[in-house]
């Protein structure tokens, strides 16, 4: 090996011992929780940074026919078919149609995979818990179901769980 | 050295898989005796005696103390039940079965005490410790085992003359000696593997019996009457081997191998109806008699409790016959650095997943170089097309030397281009073959590694089905067989719980009580037969019984009170179509909850299990005969071969096993019954929808010209449904992959694959689109058998024999008398014939491989469908003991095969159908 491939390869190998820390962190941190944030419609949401498998650019959506609305179809990574979700579909009712919001976080909720279709990644954010509030009785009760809690400068954070075991989530075989 | 919690949490995974190994073979042991499978017993109670005795090496080992005591005593038990031939009573085998069940428990809970008994652990053994005093004091009783059948007395018929053409004759004969010669190598090659003492002397001495019988029983049908002499003895000696295989000593195998060379001199010399033996062949069969009687009076000598096998056979060879080479060539390691500590190696579930995934990711990614090969393809034609129309362009140019020669270059330019452009298109076509090639070669190696035969779940079912007896109070005889075909393992371990949703319908809601079945004219024992198949590309599991059946006028019942849809839409249902909505959940004719079934969650279970495995489920059901439900499951999860076709601009597949035909407008006829499209096929209306309609995409043009019309004519069953096309695109395997955890359940929809274009296409669910058919058209269905004209004159006969020479003979004769003649080489082989093609009468032989025309016979006699099928079996089996048993199994007539006539089987036959 080169001085230059062995000093390459100890910046590398120190670059991955500070990230392993940083996530140690993350996630040990006490009293915090961590969570991914992201925009719809100009609006701040977030999910819990331990459900988030992925982001990805939105490439190619293979609409399938006869599934929920609010499911514009399948996006493929790494050969898996994941179903896309329209979050506009519950945090904004009153727009119902083709998003073109071009990112798509993988995530779990009630034991499924899902991605959902946002606007922007806005970041990692650690919230002290003591931040978070369960949604009030002015929030907009057509979204409070699927609302975990709210924090004090007004970022949303989806509550997966709840929200893929609402009725109609998933499809179910029309009747003939 | 201290292991880390990690480490013993690992090794206790290992110890849990290997136990519950040692548990599942212990417990097939005990469902076999219980179930008076006693041929193999004192084998199956020595093999049960070292699973016990393992489990304790390994519970000890582990240092996992209470299921080591567990294991001990069980041990203890099955010895003293191998070696003392004790006579076992329905609750000591409950008692055993309990034991294992509480070795399950315990190793369920690894977490508490390693040394501790719980209360359950102290009762087994205790109860085991009982069974060992009781049985250690008491004179030992004799087990019941019966003795095997009496070897087969040479029947002394006289020889029917055949009464055949020259031409004929002389391909018979060159039939029987390809066949004969293959016989003579198999006999070789297994006496070789008893004098090398590799694999069961047993099994192979069994496998070298068959071969022999084989062989006597072809060179008898055609005249080759001193083969069959000498055959015949040495069939003799194989069987008296089979009792005592420790007397395959080497000086035997001298015999045997010489008297294989005398019988493969005859095969060339003699010739038909020759029964005069020749000097060498006389001295043969002396000396093979001489050999048998020997055999025989040592078998008398010995003690009784010795004349039972001990549960370990002795090795047959010697270790001192093998020869190793003590020094390797340097350039290659010494054997023992290459000798693995044995065959096997743990390789985990989620590895091979891996593996298979990436193989499959290998498979699309060659659809894209497949996709490059025809677009290179179309551009070398399209640079053609440029040369000729450089050439033309030459020609019409005026005589002018200078721009002559210079379009001279541009063509010769093109030209050099296009062959080095066919040069790169041969060679990446050619690259891609073999990558094809080995891609294919990865994903049919890695599906074997995934295979296991079906017989894997038997002892499952064996299990539940004593268990939901037990608890109902039921009487039932139970048929396993196909356990040998190989499904993927993910498959069957996805079945499992779909078929105990099944046993425990046919047990509860199907069979009948006792005195219910006496009062119907049925046997008082119910029946339940679960029998696996292959068929095409996938295996068939079948589970029947021969209960009450579905009343369909209950399903109708149910389906009004749960009021789904409208009452007179349920009113003119047909049974299909009701049957079809047991599958749905909530659906249920049973109106009480009962503690085994009846929640009406079971059958939509299956269903939807079916659907994600890519196979389908099926149910016939009789009212007073019984229900059957067919369940058909892929062989591979890797690839599935559909036909590619385009709908409203999108491409979608669908299984090509369901496709029934693909037909151009012209050759069929379209009309309109009951306000909807039918389509007229071969005289069968099929009904006809559109799926644009049903998946509601923008609509395909119907209005298109007949003769344009492209139909694809799907199957599912006895149902049929038809669609119009826009275009096919080919026949192709793909990758069906599932569309997502949220998409599970997508009417009509079973997956997606990736194209080559790197398109996704829809993969459709044939079993929804028969169903859509059947609701939306079912008035203007028609059975199938109220269509088909009945243009078939000639009786058409399944032949049945593993021998070549028998079946080209009968079919010789059938086919003469005017009859259509199908054959098939075992049971199983018969199987796929009957279940594909349309079959009137079955001739079968008895000692067949893999199924023998007993079991042959014994599967199609428990399932109704089959009944009325007519099976003559013919053997050469002649006593009247083997008559007895043929015809009480249900064979419809039994012919032995030295005095076959043409005549007699036609008799026969006429009377039959």
């Amino acid at each position: 090996m080169s001085d230059t491939e062995a000093m390459n390869e100890s910046i590398l190998q120190r670059r991955a011992d500070i990230l392993a820390q940083q996530i140690e962190k993350l996630d040990t941190k006490e009293g915090t929780t961590a969570l991914l944030e992201f925009s719809i419609m100009g609006l701040r949401y977030a999910v819990p940074l331990n459900k988030v498998h992925a982001v990805t650019q939105i490439s190619e959506i293979t609409a399938i026919p006869l599934v929920p609305r609010h499911i514009p179809g399948i996006i493929r990574r790494r050969g898996e078919s994941i179903a896309l979700v329209n979050l506009e579909y519950f945090f904004h009712s009153n727009r119902v149609g083709i998003s073109d919001a071009d990112y798509a976080i993988i995530v779990t909720g009630a034991s499924k995979q899902l991605a959902l279709q946002v606007e922007n990644i806005i970041g990692v954010v650690l919230i002290p818990e003591k931040e978070l509030v369960a949604p009030q009785d002015n929030f907009d009760p057509a979204q409070a179901p699927y609302v975990f809690a709210v924090t004090i400068d007004g970022l949303i954070i989806v509550d997966l769980d709840r929200l893929v075991s609402a009725k109609g989530f998933t499809a179910e075989k029309v009747s003939t | 050295m201290k292991l880390s919690n990690e480490q013993i949490s690992e090794l206790q995974e290992v110890f849990k898989e290997e136990a519950m190994n040692h548990i599942k073979a212990i417990g097939k042991t005990l469902v076999q005796l219980t179930e008076g499978e006693t041929d193999d017993a004192i084998e199956a109670l020595g093999l049960a005696y070292r699973e016990a005795h393992g489990l304790k090496g390994s519970a000890s080992t582990i240092g996992v103390t209470r299921v080591a005591r567990l294991g001990e005593k069980l041990e203890e038990v099955l010895r003293l039940i191998s070696n003392d031939r004790l006579s076992l009573r329905f609750e000591d085998i409950e008692m055993l079965l309990d034991t294992l069940d509480t070795i399950r428990k315990s190793l369920d809970d690894l977490t508490t005490s390693m040394d501790e008994l719980s209360d359950d652990e102290k009762i087994s053994i205790r109860k085991l410790d009982d069974f060992i005093a009781r049985h250690t004091e008491a004179p030992s009783e004799a087990a019941g085992i019966p003795k095997p059948p009496p070897p087969e007395e040479v029947t002394k018929a006289p020889k029917k003359e055949l009464d055949l053409p020259s031409d004929q004759m002389s391909y018979l004969m060159s039939v029987f000696r390809t066949e004969a010669g293959e016989h003579i190598k198999s006999l070789a090659e297994l006496l070789f593997n008893l004098e090398e003492g590799s694999g069961d002397a047993s099994e192979t001495l069994v496998k070298a019996f068959r071969e022999a019988h084989s062989l006597k029983g072809s060179s008898g049908t055609i005249g080759f009457e001193r083969v069959a002499t000498v055959t015949h003895a040495l069939e003799d000696v194989f069987g008296a081997l089979q009792k005592s295989p420790e007397s395959t000593t080497p000086k035997v195998i001298d015999v045997l191998l010489d008297t294989i060379d005398v019988i493969r001199r005859s095969i060339k010399e003699a010739s038909i109806g020759d029964a005069s033996l020749s000097t060498k062949e006389a001295a043969t069969v002396e000396v093979l008699k001489d050999l048998v009687a020997s055999l025989r009076a040592k078998e008398s000598q010995a003690p009784v409790v010795s004349s039972i096998a001990p549960p370990i056979a002795p090795p047959i060879s010697r270790a001192d016959d093998i020869k190793v080479s003590e020094s390797p060539p340097k350039d290659r390691p010494s054997i023992k650095e290459v000798q693995p500590r044995d065959n096997f190696i743990r390789v985990s579930e989620e590895s091979i997943a891996n593996l298979i995934a990436q193989v499959g990711e290998l498979f699309e990614a060659h659809l894209y170089l497949t996709s490059t090969t025809s677009d290179l393809k179309q551009l070398d034609n399209a640079v053609g097309d440029l040369l000729k129309g450089v050439s033309q362009w030459r020609q019409r140019l005026d005589t002018d030397t200078k721009k002559d020669t210079e379009a001279e270059a541009i063509h010769d330019r093109i030209r050099g281009l296009r062959i080095q452009l066919a040069q790169i298109t041969k060679t990446f076509s050619r690259d891609e073959r073999q990558f094809s090639k080995l891609i294919q070669n990865s994903q049919e190696a890695l599906r074997k590694i995934r295979l296991a035969p079906v017989s894997t779940i038997f002892v499952m079912i064996r299990r539940q089905v004593r268990e939901i007896c037990r608890l109902t109070n039921k009487r039932v005889e139970l048929f396993l067989d196909g356990g040998e075909y190989a499904v993927d393992r993910t498959v069957l371990e996805a079945i499992e719980d779909p078929l105990i949703h099944l046993l425990r319908n046919a047990v509860d809601h199907g069979i009948e009580h006792p005195e219910q079945r006496i009062k119907a004219g049925k046997s008082e024992k119910g029946r339940i037969s679960v029998v696996a198949r292959h068929i095409g590309d996938a295996v068939e599991l079948s589970i029947s019984d021969d209960g009450q059946g579905i009343d369909p006028e209950k399903v109708r019942a149910a389906l009004k009170k749960k009021k789904r849809m409208k009452e007179h839409e349920v009113e003119s249902m047909s049974k299909d179509e009701l049957f079809d909505y047991l599958f749905e959940s909530g659906v249920s004719t049973q109106s009480d909850v009962s503690k085994i079934s009846g929640r009406g969650v079971g059958l939509d279970v299956v269903k939807y299990t079916m659907e994600r495995l890519g196979g389908e489920v099926r149910l016939n059901s009789q009212m007073g005969r019984g229900t059957e439900f067919n369940l058909r499951l892929p062989l591979s999860m890797s690839t599935l071969r559909c036909l590619l076709f385009k709908v409203s601009g999108r491409i979608m597949a669908i299984p090509a096993s369901n496709i029934e035909k693909v037909i151009l407008g012209t050759d069929s006829e379209t009309k309109q019954i009951g306000g909807g499209d039918v389509i007229t096929f071969k005289g069968v209306n099929i009904p006809m929808g559109s799926l644009s309609d049903l998946l509601h995409l923008s609509a395909t043009d119907m209005s298109q010209k007949t003769e344009n019309r492209i139909i694809v004519i799907i199957s599912f069953g006895e149902r049929r449904f038809s669609f119009q096309v826009d275009d096919i695109i080919e026949y192709a395997q793909i990758i069906l992959r599932p569309l997502g955890d949220l998409l599970e359940r997508v009417s009509y929809i079973s997956g997606i694959t990736l194209l080559g274009t790197g398109e996704l296409a829809l993969v459709l669910n044939p079993s929804d689109l028969v169903r859509a058919a059947g609701s939306t058209y079912s008035k203007r269905t028609m059975s199938l058998s109220d269509n088909l004209d009945e243009t078939s004159t000639s009786a058409r006969i399944l032949v049945v024999d593993d021998s070549m020479a028998t079946r080209t003979l009968e079919k010789t004769l059938l086919e003469s008398a005017g009859y259509t003649v199908l054959t098939a080489s075992d049971g199983y082989k018969a199987l796929d014939v009957i279940n594909t093609d349309k079959i009137d009468l079955i001739i079968t032989d008895i000692q067949m491989p893999n199924m023998n025309g007993l079991e042959l016979t014994r599967t199609l006699k428990t399932q109704y469908r089959f009944l009325q099928l007519p099976v003559v079996l013919v053997s050469s089996l002649g006593s009247d003991e083997d008559k007895a048993r043929g015809l009480d199994i249900g064979a419809d007539a039994y012919i032995v095969k030295r005095e076959l006539s043409q005549k007699e089987l036609v008799d026969t036959i006429e009377q039959l159908l």
